[in-house]
């Protein structure tokens, strides 16, 4: 001899789960079905990138410490290592990427606008070179595919995303090569331009300084390639052409500690170039995209299965509300089968 | 109404309402409708339920055996084993009091007099009792109130507790139910409102309980 909970009970939620159990589970059906769809027809994104590791050591060259101050901040190192890299997505190396794989119009007969657009044109005037603006704008998406990572203070990741695997794979190796060339070449720069600066200086000092010389007289110019000759013998060659002696011991001085510096730089961009993986190491090179990265079936399966038994959940709830709050005798009465006898009238007031 | 009950004081206009109130097309045409039914598979005694308090049992018992008394010509017997009251609670000694066909007994109370011998004296009265011990729990209640009754009542309508809340030693409505041959459900708002109409409706689903049907009283708020 058991009653029920003589207190009202709080909302049964299984039992409501198996009241609307063939709305939720056809809001789910539905809605996996409708994720799965998504999945299979949405457009494809394919990526594939490369991890570069760029060492302090590529800001630092003892043998030219003196001259060419090292960059000891690793806060302007990591600066400038983003910063090398970016610098070879240059809007040259654009064009030509965007031209060779199809993704721009860059270099190519622009297609005519369509009368929409040229109504467009038409409401805002004042907009300048169309062309140059339609090339920025897809430098702009060009660029946008490209995506610069940085996984630890010195180490990029550079990911290349298109929605054809073939393409992405090859404008990766593309950027690949063109971020080795640039870190490459702005080290080498650095150097030439060093070396460049003090030759320069060199031959001021071997002949600028001095009078003019007699027509016909050979100027002896030092050329890298020739051997370094005897002090004693350059002096005395400066002399006889006309050298002055206060002249020539400052001068000298200061030619032979460029001479020194000279060879250092030349010292140096020799090492470079036998040995530029001392400060780049390629620790992931581009690979071919095995798969999507968008959309991620799994993924959606599981979206479209919580989006739709939440959905049909508040709907569920929804109706429930409905029913409790419009719920009378005679809908009680239909659905549950219980005929309904009839109805009291309101007992008259006083 | 049996004198014998020690009741509240009779409030008179309340009987004026009732009087009012059956006279409506509806209460007829429920009182039909369940002697209909009687007709067709006879029972002795009806149970009426409902989820909540206050959705109009007492009312329904009280209006239900005026007008079963009145064209049935037959005397009805209602059973008050609702023990919960509360202020808004109607008194079926008050709504009774002008219907000599009608008796009234309390569970707890001793049988009432024989119908036969209401058109002689009125009984004398008889003092209240306590409720009983409980031997064999609500049965020997139940037994008591259906089956030791003398008397060749037309119908008895037993006025049980709400299916929600309730206890204190008062008699269950599900076993009135099944010991009575039939029952009506009355559904008010608050029960068309709580949340435990449908354990109820479960409940009632019994295969010993012969549920007629329902009964609306959804004008009255309560």
């Amino acid at each position: 001899m058991s009653r029920m909970n003589p207190e009202p009970a709080p909302p049964d939620v299984f039992r409501l789960l198996e009241k609307h159990r063939r709305v939720l589970l056809a809001g789910t059906l539905l809605s996996t079905a409708l994720a799965f769809a998504a999945g299979q027809f949405l457009p494809k994104k394919y990526k594939s990138s490369f991890v570069l590791t760029v060492h302090s050591r590529y800001f630092e060259n003892p043998l030219i410490r003196d001259f060419l101050a090292p960059v000891h901040d690793s806060t302007e190192m990591r600066s400038q290592r983003e910063a090398l890299i970016r610098q070879a997505l240059d809007a040259e190396f654009l064009d030509e990427l965007g031209r060779r794989h199809g993704l721009t119009s860059a270099g190519g007969a622009a297609a005519p606008p369509g009368a929409l657009r040229r109504l467009v044109r038409r409401l805002k005037p004042g907009r300048g070179d169309a062309a140059a603006a339609r090339l920025s704008r897809e430098r702009e998406l060009l660029l946008r595919r490209i995506d610069v990572q940085r996984v630890n203070p010195d180490t990029f990741r550079i990911s290349f995303v298109h929605s054809e695997p073939g393409v992405t794979f090859a404008a990766a190796q593309d950027v690949y090569l063109q971020v080795l060339r640039t870190l490459v070449a702005s080290r080498r720069d650095i150097l030439v331009h060093a070396r460049d600066a003090i030759e320069t200086r060199m031959r001021s000092l071997g002949g600028g300084s001095a009078p003019a010389p007699a027509a016909g007289a050979a100027v002896q110019r030092w050329r890298l390639s020739e051997p370094l000759e005897d002090w004693s013998t350059a002096l005395a060659r400066g002399a006889g052409a006309g050298w002055g002696q206060e002249q020539t011991a400052a001068e000298m001085g200061l030619y032979k500690d460029l001479l020194v510096k000279l060879n250092y730089l030349q010292v140096a961009l020799d090492s470079d170039k036998a040995f530029q993986g001392a400060y780049i190491a390629v620790l992931e090179k581009p690979l071919y995209p095995a798969g999507p990265i968008w959309p991620k079936r799994g993924l959606f399966l599981v979206w479209g299965m919580a989006a739709g038994f939440i959905g049909a959940g508040l709907l569920c709830c929804l109706r429930e509300y409905e029913e409790r709050g419009t719920l009378d005798a005679a809908t009680l009465s239909r659905r549950t089968g219980i005929p309904l006898l009839g109805s009291l009238p309101a007992l008259p007031e006083r | 109404m049996n004198p014998a009950v020690e009741t509240p004081p009779p409030d008179a206009g309340l009987a004026d309402r009732l009087d009012d109130f059956i006279r409506y097309a509806e209460v007829k045409r429920l009182a039909g409708a369940i002697a209909s039914l009687q007709r067709r598979k006879p029972f002795r005694a009806l149970a009426v339920l409902s989820v909540e308090a206050g959705d109009g049992k007492t009312l329904l018992c009280a209006a239900l055996a005026r007008v079963y008394a009145q064209t049935c010509r037959s005397p009805i017997l209602i059973i008050d084993a609702g023990g919960r009251r509360t202020p808004q609670s109607l008194e079926l000694a008050a709504c009774l009091e002008r219907s000599p066909a009608v008796y009234c007994v309390r569970v707890g109370d001793g049988p009432p007099p024989s119908p036969a011998a209401a058109g002689d004296a009125p009984p004398a009265a008889v003092a209240p009792q306590t409720l009983p011990e409980l031997q064999d729990g609500d049965s020997a209640l139940i037994r008591q109130a259906l089956g030791e009754f003398p008397g060749p009542y037309g119908l008895i309508l037993i006025d049980t507790e709400p299916l929600v809340g309730g206890g204190n030693g008062n008699v269950d409505p599900v076993l009135v139910a099944r010991a009575a041959g039939a029952a009506v459900l009355v559904v008010g708002r608050r029960s068309l409102k709580s949340a435990a109409l449908e354990g109820s409706l479960e409940l009632l689903r019994d295969p010993g309980i012969r549920l007629l049907g329902l009964v609306a009283n959804e004008r009255h708020g309560r």
